[in-house]
């Protein structure tokens, strides 16, 4: 028996224009995940995840015959979707945004004196659970630096189909995602800073308490 | 590479992407020469570390099943919708008539029913009459508001007509209450004429001896061991007048009242669980409640229950009741009085 390669995405998207179930449930299961996972990135809630993935296969249901493959894959296409439909939520949500996201944008880069101390602090990080302080410092990047991460370095997304999702060019993906580390860095050291004064003030108290 | 060329490619060095070779020897020699470069690599790459590590733990995070299940339905409503536009289309050349979607039909799926077809043609139908259909669509929507209007009108007037039928059939009731009153008013005529006391003033005139309850009770319409305890205390001098008694009791069932097999409250002042079977099946002639012996008496304010039970014919004997010698061996109705401990207090014999 011979086995046939999977059809591509232009093959299932092709089949899907002209009616067949099966070929949108294929390219569905192929790219929900990666649609879903970038959503939840970008946002946080899994509420909203679910949300705009559906919003994003409507849109291909809807105006499928907008793609151009020549700009782009299929996935880049449906990132792009699922990014617009995440800072349309997410403007719509301004109120509940932090306002030091904000504040963090506007602070210069820091030095790479700052981003050299400490490097025991994110020695540890592959531990389980440093994961959610990542998670949670990826969650806090402003939206255009967050959503390079997202792309970049979790869905692990070329540069190229970065700045097609993203709409701009290659080389400000680049210096976004260079920024964007850097802001992690610095926010993970805080983060470990502040958890080590807890807990050294924790040890403090419980010295005085048996003195 | 000096530090800050470094600085600018480090991003790429700790993620390990495909870079000039060159370029990335020349950024690995200069971290091994340069502490702070080295130190500063090492940062990077443990944030790229920790970065898949988050990137490893949403590996099987995906939509759950009802997001493919509403997409699919939309999809499948979409196609329909589709297919029918499509019909649609493939009739426009003609002025589309019965016949068109007949042969519309034969080339939808197989999905597509006649009589969608035939809608389809109508709807191209009025499709291409264009402008000229608004006007009649805005009358036709005028006429179903009207129809509508009539129908809420037409049913607000036979809510109200039923409302008068209503009141008819309370006037009616009325009607059948008054002739019952009458009948229990002739019955109480042909009992002793007495003042009837209320159910709380059965025990003060308990000891009445032209007492005959059978009369009110069919005037108060409700069991009622109160009245029941006035036929108990007054029956021992009434027992050689059993059969007048009988008598008495049959035209009271004839006016619809007797006692039942039901649970009284007088504290409620009513009956509850009636058996209604015994009230309106065939008449039966009731003797007074006989006392039993060492039963101590039932206030107003105690609740029993009348039990309907057989016992044998020769129990009539015991009560000063006639038997029928050639009947001895059989057995009869009786309604026993039992008080709220259980205990027996009186019972009356049924037939």
């Amino acid at each position: 028996m011979a086995l046939s390669n999977p059809p591509s995405d232009l093959d299932l998207l092709r089949l899907m224009r002209a009616g067949d179930e099966d070929a949108f449930v294929a390219l569905y299961r192929r790219r929900q995940g990666g649609v879903y996972r970038f959503a939840l990135q970008m946002c946080g809630s899994t509420a909203i995840a679910e949300d705009v993935t559906q919003e994003v296969f409507m849109a291909l249901m809807q105006d499928a015959c907008h793609f151009d493959p020549s700009r782009g894959s299929l996935a880049a296409y449906l990132y792009g979707i699922a990014r617009n439909q995440v800072l349309r939520v997410l403007a719509r949500d301004r109120a509940y945004v932090p306002m030091h996201d904000d504040a963090d944008d506007a602070q210069p880069s820091a030095t790479p004196d700052a981003l050299i101390a400490d490097c025991d602090v994110l020695g540890d990080l592959t531990r389980g659970e440093t994961i959610e302080r990542v998670r949670q410092a990826v969650l806090a990047l402003p939206a255009h630096y967050r959503e390079v991460v997202a792309l970049c370095e979790l869905q692990e997304l070329s540069y190229a189909e970065a700045a097609a999702v993203s709409g701009c060019a290659v080389g400000t993906v680049r210096s976004r995602l260079h920024r964007a580390r850097a802001m992690l860095i610095e926010k993970l050291r805080a983060t470990a800073e502040v958890k080590e004064a807890t807990t050294t003030t924790d040890s403090f108290r419980t010295a005085r308490c048996f003195a | 590479m000096n530090c800050q060329n470094f600085e600018t490619n480090v991003p790429e060095l700790a993620r390990g992407l495909l870079m000039d070779a060159a370029t990335r020897e020349a950024g690995l020699a200069h971290a091994d020469s340069c502490a702070r470069c080295r130190a500063r690599l090492a940062v990077e790459r443990a944030l790229d570390g920790g970065l898949r590590a988050v990137a490893r733990s949403a590996e099987n995070e995906n939509a759950p099943a009802r997001v493919e299940s509403a997409l699919v339905a939309a999809f499948r409503a979409r196609r329909a919708v589709q297919t029918e536009m499509h019909a649609a289309q493939t009739n426009a050349p003609h002025v589309a008539s019965e016949n068109d979607a007949q042969r519309a039909a034969n080339v939808l799926p197989a999905s597509f029913t006649r009589e969608a077809s035939a809608n389809n043609a109508r709807s191209l139908n009025e499709m291409q009459r264009g402008s000229t259909l608004r006007f009649p669509r805005t009358g036709l929507r005028a006429a179903a508001a009207a129809v509508l209007i009539f129908c809420v009108a037409g049913l607000a007037w036979m809510l109200a007509g039923g409302n008068v039928g209503e009141q008819t059939r309370e006037t009616a009731r009325t009607s059948v209450d008054a002739a019952a009153i009458n009948a229990a008013q002739q019955t109480r005529s042909d009992a002793p004429a007495t003042p009837a006391p209320e159910n709380g003033d059965a025990l003060a005139s308990a000891n009445s001896p032209d007492l005959n309850s059978q009369a009110r009770e069919s005037r108060d319409t409700v069991s009622r061991p109160a009245a029941a305890l006035a036929s108990i205390n007054t029956a021992t001098g009434r027992r050689q007048n059993a059969p007048e008694s009988m008598r008495a009791n049959a035209r009271a069932m004839r006016g619809g009242v007797g006692y039942s097999n039901a649970r009284y409250d007088s504290r409620r002042g009513a009956a509850q669980g009636a058996d209604a079977s015994l009230n309106q099946g065939e008449a039966e002639i009731t003797t007074d409640f006989f006392p039993l012996a060492g039963a101590s008496e039932l206030t107003a304010t105690d609740g029993g229950h009348v039990v309907r039970v057989e016992l044998p014919r020769s129990a009539l004997v015991s009560f000063g009741l006639p038997v029928n010698v050639e009947r001895t061996g059989g057995r009869v109705k009786a309604d026993v009085l039992l008080g709220d401990d259980g205990v027996a207090r009186a019972v009356r014999f049924v037939r």
